[in-house]
């Protein structure tokens, strides 16, 4: 569990071009042969079929079961509505904020603490990964009884939920930091304080994208779960009202807009980390 | 700073001269599954002024070891560095540049950057900074280069940066450790001739470890060859060839006689 | 022998110095909101006792296994084929995608829905929390083959099928076992998750001592599912250590 990870392939990113082992031959230049070069057609083709097959299925099926993908597209249409949706999302993103802010604070220091001291990572790795293991969600009781039902609660969750992962990649960027590089530092004569800040963080940099990255899937996850499971506030409110009245095409609204909103976090993310990790060279 | 005449010009007396670097003692254990193996045991050196030394020797015979231990990097159980009559054992910086076997540029630094790292370190304002490390970029031939990245450059380039970079802080003496060990062999003699070169334009103290004796025929005024387990004196060689010194000196009866000579002590004192 | 205890020193003392704060901890807070060790040690004799915490342990991960299972069954060979197949890859890839950035616990109202809250619910839960970090994680093994081996096997006249099991398969083996680590990961906690939203089976115990404010039974509860997880890990890796025992099984954390 604390382990020596890839950055560029810890959490989500599924980037760049697969190999191919045995490509379809061309065939000429018809139309299929064309969206099989230019695989972002393929991709667009495959979401449209799955759309056309929803469609195809919500004609046979009860309405309630699997609403059409017209009428969640509706939703996002109405501007009452959508305007209520955001507003939601604004609140919700408030406790998203707090609890991964407090989580960067707290677990990038004392990951660098923790991974540059090879005593205190034989201590505490052991214990981290034991508590790493249990599933967050099972603290919810816990954090009811601590800290009731309300903000308090879910930026807890939000901080439980994305706290470990962050913890255990910036571990194991600070401990992989190559001793090499370190003494480089020390053969200019560099002290502890200079070495930490001019060769020690900018080698973790590509770490702290990948906690960046995991931690951020992870504290939307609590965000939501939050607003599920404490008081239910903005988005979880509207969607446990939905399920309520057998609304699924609003609840479906609400995971869409969930999905977008993750999207966004990995793409904010990876622009960012593209301009300030110019030069780092991904393992092939 | 003398002027390289078109004379040969002698290699310097040592006798004479107080030792630049001594390394009076040094012994150095490594741990093991509880046992100690012996690197370094009561080994003793001196290095005079200007002289280029080469520690020429076969793997694991503690030559690295010595090295680092000189620039302080690493430990040693017993004994001393003496650099300019001071005792500088355990401390890192003062007057040693460190030249790397496997390059360890900064990759977040422009070559710039890396060149201006030991300055920087040095507290140096950043304007002076960049002024002395634009001179020895130049004097590694990378000029067109000064604002690109380490992934950017080839494997002689990014060690002339090395080279640049413990050169920029004007160290009483230069250490380098098999700066060309990872590099191919025609790149490797470029860099020996270039390395030469700017010797004899920045005349330093040089200690240089490698394990090709041709190279340390080459470079050398005088070679210390070393026997492993525990490192230890084989042979000191003082090298007769004039400077400056052409690469046609490689092919040369004596050349290849010495070397062949040498050739026969590593057989000697090596545990395949 | 000497080693051994000094490589377990330090963790050791890592583990006391956390059970001391935490005894110190929960006498001053008290059992209704923290118990101590001591406390809970005796609670978790009482709940093994009991039974009720083992029987529904293991029902409920009976019912996370079916998930986790079909979750192998269909993200290993859909990672493995869209990392050899640009076009596979371009295919599925909007959906791993989509998926694997929306949270579970969005998805759980959503399938109350479609499902109920039986058992389809949460096997579907599990399936759809595990299924694409598995995918991720064939999907980055099957991407690194080295071409060079699939050459060497070719120079050797081998057929596809040969290929792929004697280089492909293989080489994939260190990536099928963290997939399945990290699904399985994934799996006991979207099996949390489901159970404590329509409060049945381990979740509704669970549920039920936060409700009477029994820290002492919830920490119990908490410390089974971290065995649990923990055992599970072992069991992969040492799995994967028989094996393949030539490869130092690279971790990807998701």
């Amino acid at each position: 569990m604390i382990s020596k990870p890839d950055p560029s392939t810890a959490g989500l990113s599924l980037g760049g071009d697969a190999a191919v082992a045995g490509g379809l031959p061309a065939r000429g230049d018809s139309i299929l042969s064309r969206a099989v070069r230019d695989k972002r057609l393929l991709s667009i083709a495959s979401v449209l079929f799955v759309i056309a097959l929803w469609q195809w299925g919500a004609g046979h099926v009860s309405g309630f079961l699997l609403p059409p993908p017209a009428e969640v597209l509706s939703r996002f249409l109405d501007p009452k509505w959508l305007s209520r949706l955001l507003g939601a999302l604004g609140q919700s993103l408030i406790q998203l904020g707090l609890g991964f802010g407090l989580t960067l604070l707290i677990a990038v220091p004392l990951g660098v603490l923790i991974g540059r001291s090879v005593i205190l990572t034989r201590m505490f790795e052991p214990v981290i990964n034991a508590i790493y293991a249990i599933p967050p969600v099972a603290f919810i009781p816990f954090l009811i009884v601590w800290f009731g039902l309300f903000l308090e609660a879910r930026v807890a969750l939000v901080f439980l939920m994305s706290v470990f992962d962050v913890l255990v990649i910036v571990i194991a960027g600070a401990r992989d930091v190559r001793s090499a590089l370190v003494d480089v530092g020390r053969s200019f004569g560099a002290s502890h304080q200079q070495r930490l800040r001019l060769i020690v963080l900018p080698a973790l940099l590509p770490f702290f994208f990948a906690a960046l990255r995991v931690g951020s899937a992870r504290a939307i996850n609590g965000m939501i779960t939050a607003e599920l499971f404490f008081a239910a506030v903005n988005l979880g409110a509207i969607m446990k009202r939905a399920t309520q009245n057998f609304d699924s095409a609003t609840v479906l609204s609400v995971v869409l807009l969930i999905c977008v909103l993750g999207l966004i976090a990995q793409s904010g993310i990876a622009w960012l980390e593209r301009r300030v990790l110019h030069w780092h060279v991904r393992p092939a | 700073m003398s002027t390289a005449s078109a004379e040969s010009m002698p290699a310097p007396h040592r006798l004479e001269a107080a030792a630049k670097l001594e390394a009076r003692r040094i012994t150095k254990f490594y741990q093991r599954d509880g046992s100690k193996l012996p690197v370094l045991e009561d080994f003793s050196l001196s290095v005079a002024e200007l002289e280029f030394l080469v520690l020429l020797g076969p793997s694991g015979c503690g030559k690295s070891t010595l090295l680092r231990i000189i620039d302080g990097i690493e430990p040693c159980d017993a004994g001393q560095i003496i650099l300019d009559g001071k005792d500088v054992t355990g401390t890192t910086g003062a007057g040693r540049g460190m030249v790397f076997q496997g390059f360890e540029l900064f990759p977040w630094r422009t070559v710039m950057g890396n060149v201006a790292f030991g300055l920087e370190v040095a507290g140096i304002g950043s304007k002076e900074r960049l002024e002395v490390a634009r001179e020895y970029v130049n004097l590694v031939g990378l000029n067109g280069f000064a604002n690109s990245y380490p992934h950017e450059l080839s494997g002689g380039m990014q060690q002339r940066v090395g080279i640049a970079r413990a050169l920029a802080i004007n160290p009483t003496i230069l250490l380098m450790d098999e700066p060309y060990g990872a590099l191919d062999v025609q790149t490797r003699e470029l860099l020996q001739d270039e390395l030469l070169n700017i010797w004899e334009k920045q005349r330093k103290t040089v200690i240089f470890v490698t394990h090709s004796i041709e190279e340390a025929l080459y470079l050398a005024d005088r070679i210390v060859v070393m026997s492993p387990r525990p490192g230890r004196i084989e042979r000191v060689i003082e090298v007769p060839f004039a400077r400056p010194r052409r690469d046609e000196l490689k092919s040369t009866p004596q050349f290849l006689d010495l070397r062949r000579d040498i050739w026969q002590t590593l057989k000697k004192g090596a545990h395949v | 022998m000497k080693v051994t205890l000094q490589r377990l020193a330090l963790p050791a003392l890592g583990f006391a110095s956390l059970l001391l704060v935490w005894e110190i901890a929960g006498r001053i807070a008290g059992p209704a909101l923290f118990a101590p060790p001591s406390s809970v040690a005796v609670d978790y004799v009482g709940l093994l006792r009991q039974g009720d915490m083992l029987r529904e342990l293991s029902s409920s991960l009976r019912q996370m296994a079916v998930g986790f299972i079909a979750a192998c069954v269909v993200g290993m060979p859909l990672g493995a084929v869209m990392g050899r197949s640009a076009v596979a890859d371009a295919i599925f890839r909007p959906w791993v995608s989509m998926f694997v950035v929306t949270s579970t616990a969005a998805l759980i109202p959503l399938f109350i829905l479609f499902l109920g809250t039986g058992l389809m619910l949460r096997v579907t839960i599990v399936f759809l929390a595990s299924v694409w970090y598995i995918t991720l994680t064939t999907y980055n093994g099957a991407r690194g083959i080295s071409p060079q081996q699939i050459a060497v096997a070719r120079s050797f006249s081998a057929s596809p099928l040969q290929i792929f099991w004697k280089v492909i398969l293989p080489a994939l083996y260190p990536y099928l076992l963290t997939g399945a680590r990290i699904g399985i990961v994934h799996a006991i906690r979207a099996m949390v998750l489901a159970e404590m939203f329509v409060i049945i089976g381990y979740g509704a115990l669970m549920h039920r001592s936060g409700l009477s404010l029994d820290t002492g039974q919830l920490l119990g509860l908490l410390i089974t599912l971290m065995l649990v997880s923990l055992f599970f890990n072992w069991l992969l890796g040492a799995t994967g250590r028989w094996l393949a025992p030539w490869y130092d099984q690279q971790r990807i954390t998701a």
